[in-house]
């Protein structure tokens, strides 16, 4: 049944191609090659598309990647000050329990220790809570890596705040005071909060590092949100001893560093991250002491106020 | 029997007379609430600071018989501490403890003639440094 069709099609075919060929030639000959360049321009381009796409994925995994690494490496940098945190409750829970036991086996009347026990209770539990907090935060911050950044309604100031409570023992071990002036209400933001955090986190290490080399009131880091131009600006300002001119050009390439032990990835990969999100981030020294390192993330349609 | 811990911690001494005074200092309310309450229950009294600076403020004259100081403390630390009572000549045996088991402070900690004890420790373990401080039952 098929045969014919396809015969009677090409004869038709080979009838009008010989008449077309043989009335103009040349002009057959142009339409076919301009034929065959644009769909060789449009083969190219996608070609070229589907390059640039892998390349931008592959970019796009790079960043990830490094971002995982950076991630643990300042999770290494906490560790200490994390242990020391976690181990508090662990502490305060064994020494209740221990005060429990010895007030059950001791000669006084039940009827005495009961409120002490019940005491007792209530804080064993409040410290399990705080010690899973505790690991719940370092949990979020070792996660398996993601193939990708995760699109999420991320408020800032909670990332702040988030941020802030990771670096806290390291700061106090430090004596440095870590202030918060954060704007309210501030609109949410779309992106990756783990990202986001680390952004945070590798400026309040960097802002820790910077004044640990400084003494007194100038053992200080805040950490400042504003809603301005659509967008959320987080800066973080600190008033140690600020970035030398000839870095501040420089500051968020990758492997650029003026810290003896630095790698030099940490800015760039806030950078990375940033920009990922569609913001920018900037680095400047302060009139007074120190450095401010802010980054902003567009926060569309975003009118919504309290009155 | 009244255990300390729901009233403030700031240098209020707690119990009767003739048990042995332990200074407890650390900056975790939890912690510092729930050691005082082993120890009183333990047999010890307890005088208790948030900070070194503190204790230094109003305690370092008070009859104690043992200094229990926190490594990790906002402003003075522990170690700190413990360093600045031995330059003072002060006799006060002092353990340090802390939730830090890398800390590098060990060793100096050894060599200031201070105890050193990795939070999360045992009732016995801190015990056992104690009780030798205790005077014989009469």
């Amino acid at each position: 049944v098929r045969q014919p069709t396809i015969l009677l099609a090409s004869s038709i075919g080979d009838v009008r191609m010989h008449s077309l060929w043989r009335d103009h030639p040349w002009l057959t000959t142009a339409a076919i090659v301009v034929a065959l360049v644009q769909v060789g321009l449009m083969v190219g381009l996608l070609f070229e598309h589907r390059r640039r796409r892998r390349a931008e994925l592959e970019s796009r995994a790079n960043l990830v990647a490094a971002t995982q690494l950076d991630r643990r490496a300042a999770m290494g940098q906490l560790a200490g000050s994390l242990a020391h945190e976690l181990h508090q409750p662990l502490g305060a829970i064994l020494h209740n329990a221990a005060t429990a036991e010895l007030l059950l086996t001791s000669a006084v009347a039940a009827d005495a220790v009961r409120p002490d026990l019940r005491a007792i209770l209530a804080e064993i539990r409040q410290d399990d809570h705080r010690a899973v907090e505790i690991i719940q935060r370092i949990r979020l911050q070792l996660q398996n890596p993601q193939t990708d950044m995760q699109a999420q309604t991320v408020d800032l100031n909670r990332a702040a705040l988030d941020a802030v409570g990771l670096v806290r023992s390291l700061a106090l071990g430090n004596e440095v005071r870590i202030d918060l002036d954060l704007a309210e209400p501030l609109p949410t933001v779309s992106g990756d909060v783990i990202h986001l955090q680390q952004v945070l986190l590798n400026l309040l290490l960097n802002g820790l590092d910077a004044t640990s080399a400084v003494v007194g009131d100038r053992r200080r880091v805040i950490v400042r949100t504003a809603h301005q131009d659509r967008c959320v600006q987080v800066s973080v300002v600190d008033r140690g001893i600020g970035i030398p001119r000839r870095a501040l050009s420089r500051i968020f390439d990758p492997f650029y560093t003026t810290k003896a032990d630095g790698l030099g990835l940490g800015l760039s990969i806030a950078r990375g991250i940033v920009e990922a999100h569609g913001g920018r981030i900037s680095a400047e020294n302060n009139a007074d002491a120190g450095a401010t390192v802010r980054f902003t993330v567009p926060a569309p349609g975003t009118t919504r106020r309290v009155s | 029997m009244t255990i300390p811990g729901a009233s403030q911690p700031n240098g209020d001494v707690t119990g009767d007379p003739g048990r042995p005074v332990i200074v407890v200092i650390d900056d975790d309310a939890s912690a510092l609430r729930a050691l005082r309450r082993f120890l009183h229950a333990s047999g010890f009294d307890t005088v208790a600071f948030e900070s070194a600076e503190a204790y230094l403020a109003a305690g370092p004259g008070l009859p104690a018989a043992c200094l229990v100081v926190d490594h990790h403390l906002g402003g003075i630390s522990g170690l700190e501490l413990a360093r600045g009572l031995r330059a003072a000549q002060s006799p006060l045996p002092v353990i340090l403890t802390t939730g830090d088991s890398e800390d590098g402070t060990r060793a100096e900690a050894a060599r200031l003639g201070a105890a050193w004890l990795c939070k999360p420790f045992d009732g016995d373990a801190i015990l056992g440094l104690l009780v030798p401080l205790r005077p014989p039952l009469q």
